[in-house]
């Protein structure tokens, strides 16, 4: 890989999309991490907000539920104003991975449950239960009674 | 800009991005399992084989330079695959997004039944 050229040189450029130019780097990620916890937690408010003015708990609040598709409408303005989205869309590589880091959770998911299958499998196995004696027999069937009555 | 390189390097890091899913989702189900530590469901087993499928290939990518391993090293591409699984997780997020707006959207318009029992036996 070519030397990157420093501040001072003549060739030097800022780059906006090549994570290893210098600064520039550092600059585009903090972008990224800033504007998709706007995203993100603007969408979360606003999911909450429309829940709970929704009929669900309680009556409709109409105000809260505004309140909640203002933050969801935010959101969605905020991924609008995220660049990076549209390029990722548009490379077929970034929606290979995309795709590839899905069948790797999936995977993961799997071998995991088998493995807490396999820990459950070897969990000792209680005794078999007693039967009930002629006593707890007319215990339960006292309880039952009171409780249901006679049918009548 | 369309275009993808199906060559060996392409192929590479597809299974680098599973492997990578892999070592999160570990990394996440060893943290859940430690922080909701519960003796009786029996967490050494799923915990102990997380830890290893996390720590596993981020000792192999360590020691693939010098055939040598640090902590800094590891600490170094553990904070390297979490924040590219994020990323990854982040990119996925309109299409999320897209599914809870529809599901806001009925939420929104839902009005409750008058017996909710009755309508659960039905559905």
């Amino acid at each position: 890989m070519p030397e990157q050229p420093l501040y001072f040189e003549s060739d030097y450029h800022r780059c906006e999309f090549i994570s290893f130019c210098n600064d520039d780097g550092r600059e585009s990620y903090l972008k990224v991490v800033t504007w998709s916890l706007i995203s993100i937690s603007t969408a979360l408010i606003g999911c909450h907000t429309i829940i709970r003015g929704s009929r669900i708990y309680a009556e409709r609040n109409l105000v809260v539920l505004t309140i909640g598709w203002f933050f969801l409408g935010v959101s969605w303005w905020s991924i609008a104003q995220s660049p990076w989205f549209e390029d990722a869309y548009t490379r077929l590589d970034v929606l290979a991975w995309m795709v590839c880091f899905i069948f790797g959770i999936v995977g993961t998911v799997y071998i995991l449950s088998r493995i807490i299958r396999f820990t459950e499998s070897m969990t000792p196995k209680d005794p078999p239960i007693e039967p009930l004696n002629d006593n707890e027999m007319r215990l339960v069937t006292e309880m039952i009674r009171r409780n249901l009555g006679d049918g009548n | 800009m369309l275009g993808f390189d199906f060559s060996i390097a392409g192929i590479e890091s597809l299974g680098a991005m599973m492997i990578i899913a892999m070592v999160f989702i570990c990394y996440c189900f060893a943290i859940h399992l430690i922080v909701t530590w519960n003796p009786y469901h029996r967490p050494a087993i799923p915990l102990v084989s997380s830890l290893i499928l996390c720590m596993g290939p981020m000792l192999a990518m360590s020691l693939e330079k010098d055939g040598h391993s640090s902590f800094a090293e590891m600490l170094e591409i553990a904070f390297l695959f979490t924040s590219l699984g994020v990323g990854v997780i982040v990119l996925w997020m309109p299409i999320i997004l897209v599914f809870v707006t529809f599901l806001m959207l009925i939420v929104s318009r839902k009005t409750p039944s008058e017996d909710p029992l009755i309508e659960m036996l039905e559905n």
